[in-house]
């Protein structure tokens, strides 16, 4: 990956609920599965910012699904990570494992 | 409540974004919504532009309110107040009633901020006396917003 194309943190954030989520991700989920594995309550307007980003990136793909009567008859936007986005994701996760390796978090402060 | 706060502060707001929100808002508090909606026009960045069509909503027809009542009460012949005609009244009932059409037609076809705007309007001149200055600059600049948002201008 080119230096400036590094994933930024809320990149990695929404990659990895991509990845966990598959076929289930849109909006909410995706805001959902951040605020729940990291305790942050996220912004759905920096989700959308972000996934734009992405998208543009070619790291995401998104699709339009059905209508639905609980949205006020609006139509969810599902994304996907793509093969770019699935290495990309892995990258940045192994750097930061390498970066991790040998800390020792009680001696930091 | 939900759908005049879309319509205000994320004008041209993908149905996407709009969907997620009307779904969390069935199980979050006002104040939630209300936050996650300032901040999502943030990140929309349309802050400035928002700003502007709720100046437009609210000074157009204050603007006109003020000034075709001003300018009817200088129709009618021997009277001894300014302060309340029938006629005037009426003609600024029409003036408003034509600029809330408009104002519907310019944000495509949503009436419920405009019919909002124009009561809570009618309120404020009704109360106030602000300067038409004030008012023509928060018309101008919501007009090029509203234009601008609408891609009639770059």
């Amino acid at each position: 990956m080119p230096k400036g194309d590094a994933l930024g943190g809320f990149e990695q954030l929404i990659l990895l609920a991509l990845a966990h989520l598959g076929d289930e991700a849109y909006g909410v989920s995706i805001r959902k599965e951040i605020s729940a594995r990291t305790g942050r309550d996220v912004n759905i307007g920096a989700v959308y910012s972000t996934l734009d980003r992405l998208e543009s990136k070619g790291l995401t793909t998104s699709k339009t699904g059905e209508p639905t009567a609980e949205r006020g008859g609006r139509a969810k936007r599902f994304f996907r990570l793509t093969a770019a986005g699935s290495s990309a994701l892995e990258e940045s996760c192994r750097a930061i494992e390498g970066m991790m390796k040998g800390l020792n978090w009680g001696e930091l402060a | 409540m939900t759908r005049f706060l879309f319509a205000v502060l994320l004008p041209g707001a993908s149905e996407h974004l709009l969907g997620d929100l009307e779904e969390e808002a069935q199980t979050k508090s006002k104040f939630w919504l209300l936050r996650q909606v300032t901040e999502a026009a943030a990140y929309n960045s349309n802050l400035l532009e928002t700003a502007a069509a709720t100046a437009f909503l609210l000074g157009l027809p204050l603007l006109l309110t003020l000034e075709l009542r001003r300018f009817a009460l200088t129709l009618i012949p021997f009277r001894e107040s300014a302060e309340f005609s029938f006629s005037a009244l009426l003609f600024t009932a029409l003036a408003i009633a034509a600029l809330a059409a408009w104002e519907t037609r310019l944000l495509g076809g949503r009436w419920l901020p405009v019919i909002l705007a124009t009561l809570l309007t009618a309120a404020i001149a009704a109360l106030t006396n602000l300067p038409a200055i004030l008012t023509a600059a928060a018309f101008l600049g919501g007009l090029l917003a509203t234009l601008r948002r609408q891609g009639d201008i770059a």
